[in-house]
């Protein structure tokens, strides 16, 4: 049925987007024509590194070279980059053209002041994006979820398929770990004790920690790092778990017998410029470069973090669509992170949730 | 080399101020103001990039930012918030039982090195150092699957039909064994140069004249080594004070240790102004901890001796008495054979094994077949190696470690090398504090340097460049680099320069042809020494680091953030490989010194 919608609306939809298409295609070689008028050869690129990293270089950075001539010269950027692209933008060193950031480090780096260069993106660049995917100084291409991983070994008559199941430690017995950090952790924790995915937000914070002291002495491990969480994971350390989407479909892929339940929240990363950035032009012609559903597609191949642009599933196998945060039949049951509260409130919420650990 | 000092501290304290001043005046005139100078670029070194950034900090840590001025809220806040007072308290406790545990199992094996012959005791200490051979993150994962519910150790004790094997990990026990297993080789190797220099003939003098065996160890040798042990168990408290990464990792949720809380400050919450105060706190616990030690032991030596007994002395009578009354609690090494003389030995090799073993566990994990860690691994295939290789991103940063490293180390042999040549010939007060002020860098954990460093390198944008890391790093080895070549310069003979000199050498020539060839080997063993130190530094690149180009610790902390496969555990095997090799160098260098050279 979704099929034959697509069909008959497509012939129209294909001329429209052809000409955007071919507009947008104009644009990205009159950019890199200005840029290297300039005498710009390369974008420097700060992204996670690792695993995604390398799988930006075959979707975004390696066609965009062939396309444009410019060289692009990916390093990766600290843990929580925040710092970093504070200083770089306050001492006027760029270091970075490009930075990516999820809309956590977006709302923080807002709060404080002004450090982006607007995007300037059109109608047409954002036409398939998914809502919320964007603002003026930021643009998502990547989306991740955090949900809820267990064991399938443990649990045979099947585990927990909801996060007030995940709290319910009588029906469910094992080894549970929570992410040792406020964000996120105490969405799950309000979602456990019945409130809606709509209504997460403003957080009831009394709230959240009162449903978290429930649990917090049957969790085992609270683990820190991705790196960790994935490992105990592998290495069957844990029951059941809460984990980010793409290393966990990473293990699954690998063998690891972990079911994984797409009930939770989603952060999207995007990029931001710099402002004051020399080379602001081509940085632009790049970002919109990678608004591109084609290129999200070949993304969302190599690493199983989920497009934003709608038009990237029609070029992807329905198999690699089903691991996919935001295939419509994962992403209806996540609700949005909203960095904004965050922003606000990270200060005095960290250190109540120290308190509450230390207890 | 004792009475000239003691004398004139006793003199410069009875006369006060302008006594002391004088002393100076003619300390200068008495020698050649000349020799004197080479100290000054290592000092100003220390005065730029340590003592001002920590004044800067002190200095944030009573300035709040959102009020106005002077305030010491950060302080009031960190002690009136239960879980922070906990935090402390956590801290002191866990550093205070690794410096126990480090100093308790430690002594025993450096009194057995100091039996043995050079040679064995150089092979023996090579495998001790063996924790500090792999990256602190690989061995922390390490540990994660060594002592999961499924790893190796719950087998066994299962096996052994043991409890309790698979609840190891994520407790305060396991943070303090982890922390231990990195703090004992530190520990042993500060105290052996205290064991190893207590005179042989001294002991055997005590017995021929009937001295009981209880007493020579607790009367002579347990008095001797004490200094340099106490100042062995010093460092590990001052080290054990900064660590995050072990307990992040390891500990479990009451486990959080004070280097834990600045990283979340500075680096998540951006709250420098309590960040600092945190930083401050751990100088204090630091400087605390130094003055006790000093007070009780007499750390540098300078203080004049009150008749024959200090309160150490009277301590260990104590023990020598109590020994006797209990029994034979005689070290084994005094005895002249049986089984106990075979005691210590032991002891020292299961310490070893302690040591060396998860190395091999370890190593194996580089050749798996599996995409991620397991225990034991399927081996056969190169293939982590050769993505390691492949990598531009990974030889990048490899190449920047190795330039930081060479950096650091031309740097600091330059400085304190300089400082070494003169306080080497110098003695007397003076001298002595020229040895401390070289120390103080031991003194702070290198979590708070780094703090401290970041804002005074933020002011001349020097963040995220490899010439930060580099002067950070200077800083750390300046004391490791000092204590070689000042004990390479103490062993030298000048009277060969005066030799020189009157059959006619210039000053160059004897600088060239006799002070350097000799000397080198010292140099050599203080260079890689440092370029070590440098090579696997972790905390100054997260700090100062995050640029262009990071360093091979750096990235391995970057790689982890999302993901700890084979490669990692491949890149720290490399490391392993490069680190032995440097190290067999530098032992060749000294051995070779040890050989041919004078003394």
């Amino acid at each position: 049925m979704t099929s034959g919608r697509m069909g008959r609306t497509s012939p129209t939809l294909l001329t429209r987007r052809s000409v955007l298409a071919g507009s947008g295609a104009c644009g990205l070689m009159a950019a890199a024509r200005r840029a290297r008028a300039e005498g710009v050869s390369a974008l420097t690129i700060a992204d996670v590194g690792a695993e995604p990293s390398a799988a930006m270089r075959r979707a975004f950075y390696e066609p965009f070279e062939k396309e444009t001539g410019i060289r692009v010269i990916a390093v990766p950027h600290a843990a929580d980059p925040v710092t970093q692209f504070r200083l770089m933008v306050e001492t006027r060193s760029y270091i970075w053209d490009l930075c990516m950031l999820n809309t956590e480090h977006v709302a923080r780096l807002q709060h404080d002041g002004r450090y982006f260069e607007p995007l300037h993106l059109t109608p047409a660049d954002t036409a398939d994006l998914l809502p919320g995917m964007f603002s003026d100084v930021w643009l998502g291409f990547s989306v991740y979820a955090v949900m809820m991983a267990w064991q399938t070994a443990s649990f045979p008559k099947g585990g927990p398929s909801s996060w007030p199941e995940f709290w319910d430690v009588g029906r469910f017995p094992g080894r549970r770990s929570l992410c040792r950090s406020p964000a996120a952790t105490l969405e799950l924790a309000l979602l456990a004790d019945g409130v809606p995915p709509d209504r997460l937000y403003p957080l009831d914070v009394d709230r959240a920690f009162s449903s978290l002291a429930r649990l917090r002495d049957h969790v085992a491990i609270w683990w820190s790092s991705g790196a960790q969480n994935t490992l105990l994971l592998e290495s069957d350390e844990v029951d059941l778990s809460d984990t980010w989407s793409s290393r966990a479909q990473a293990a699954v892929s690998a063998g690891a017998p972990v079911t994984l339940v797409w009930n939770g929240l989603y952060v999207t990363d995007g990029w931001c410029i710099p402002t004051g950035c020399p080379r602001a032009g081509i940085a632009r012609a790049f970002v919109r470069y990678c608004a591109r559903a084609d290129r999200q597609a070949e993304y969302a191949r190599h690493i199983a973090n989920g497009p934003t642009n709608r038009r990237a599933f029609s070029y992807l196998a329905p198999e690699r669509a089903a691991v996919l945060p935001t295939a419509p039949e994962n992403f209806k049951g996540l609700t949005k992170f909203d960095a904004a509260w965050w922003g606000e409130n990270t200060g005095w919420v960290a250190e109540r949730f120290e308190e509450f650990m230390l207890e | 080399m004792t009475a000239n000092p003691e004398m004139a501290g006793l003199a410069a304290r009875d006369t006060g101020k302008d006594g002391r001043l004088a002393g100076a005046v003619r300390f200068i005139r008495s020698r050649n103001v000349l020799s004197a100078l080479p100290v000054l670029p290592g000092f100003l070194f220390l005065v730029v990039f340590l003592v001002i950034p920590l004044v800067q900090t002190v200095w944030s840590s009573v300035h709040d930012p959102a009020g106005s001025g002077f305030s010491f809220s950060a302080f009031g806040h960190l002690f009136a918030v239960p879980a922070y007072r906990g935090v402390l308290w956590t801290t002191l406790s866990v550093a205070l039982w690794c410096t126990v545990l480090s100093a308790g199992l430690g002594y025993p094996v450096a009194v057995w090195l100091a039996t043995l012959s050079e040679k064995t005791r150089r092979r023996a200490l090579f495998l001790i150092m063996a924790p500090f051979w792999t990256s602190v993150l690989v061995r922390n994962f390490a540990w994660l699957i060594l002592l999961g519910r499924h790893g190796p150790v719950a087998a066994l004790m299962r096996f052994l039909n043991i409890p309790g094997g698979d609840a190891l990990l994520f407790n305060r026990a396991i943070l303090i064994i982890a922390m231990v297993y990195v703090l004992l080789p530190m520990s042993i190797i500060a105290m052996l140069p205290a064991h190893t220099s207590i005179s042989r003939e001294l002991l055997s003098a005590a017995r021929t004249m009937g001295a009981r065996r209880a007493d020579i160890f607790w009367r002579i040798y347990f008095p001797l080594s004490l200094r340099g042990s106490a100042a062995a168990a010093l460092l590990v408290f001052l080290t054990a004070l900064g660590f995050f990464i072990t307990p992040t990792l390891l500990g479990g949720r009451h486990d959080v240790l004070l280097g834990e809380l600045i990283i979340l400050q500075i680096d998540r919450l951006q709250n420098w102004h309590f960040g600092s105060a945190l930083a401050v706190v751990i100088v204090l616990a630091g400087g605390i901890a130094i003055a006790l030690t000093d007070w009780f032991f007499d750390l540098a030596g300078t203080r004049p001796r009150r008749g024959s007994g200090g309160r150490s002395v009277a301590v260990s009578g104590l023990l020598a008495r109590l020994s006797v009354s209990a029994g034979r609690v005689v070290p084994g090494f005094l005895r002249s054979g049986g089984w106990e003389a075979r005691l210590p030995g032991l002891c020292s090799w299961s310490i070893i094994v302690f040591l060396a073993a998860p190395l091999l566990a370890i190593v194996p994990m580089a050749f798996t077949r599996d995409p991620f860690l397991t225990f034991p691994p399927h081996l056969g295939t190169f293939h982590w190696f050769l993505q390691y290789l492949r990598d531009p991103l990974w030889i990048s940063a490899t190449f920047t470690s190795v330039r930081v490293g060479l950096g650091a180390a031309a740097l600091s042999v330059v400085l304190s090398g300089l400082a070494a040549f003169s306080i080497a010939r110098a003695d007397g007060r003076l001298a002595s504090l020229g040895i401390l002020a070289f120390m103080v860098p031991l003194a702070v954990p290198p979590i708070v340097i780094a703090l401290a460093q970041f804002s005074l390198f933020a002011r001349f944008s020097m963040i995220a460049t490899d010439s930060a890391i580099m002067l950070g790093h200077t800083l750390l080895c300046m004391p490791v680099v000092f204590t070689i070549l000042l004990a390479g310069f103490r062993s030298y003979d000048w009277q060969l320069n005066q030799a020189a000199a009157t059959l006619g050498a210039r000053g160059s020539q004897i600088l060239t042809r006799i002070l350097l060839p000799i000397i080198r080997p010292v140099l050599v063993a203080g260079a890689v020494a440092a370029f070590l130190t440098s090579f696997d530094e972790l905390t100054m690149a997260l700090f100062l680091g995050g640029g262009l180009k990071t360093t091979l610790p750096k990235q391995m902390w970057d790689a982890v953030l999302l993901e700890v496969s084979p490669l990692l555990v491949a890149v720290s095997v490399v490391v392993m490989t490069v680190v032995t090799l440097l190290f067999l160098v530098m032992e060749r260098a000294l051995t070779r010194r040890g050989a041919g050279g004078p003394g």
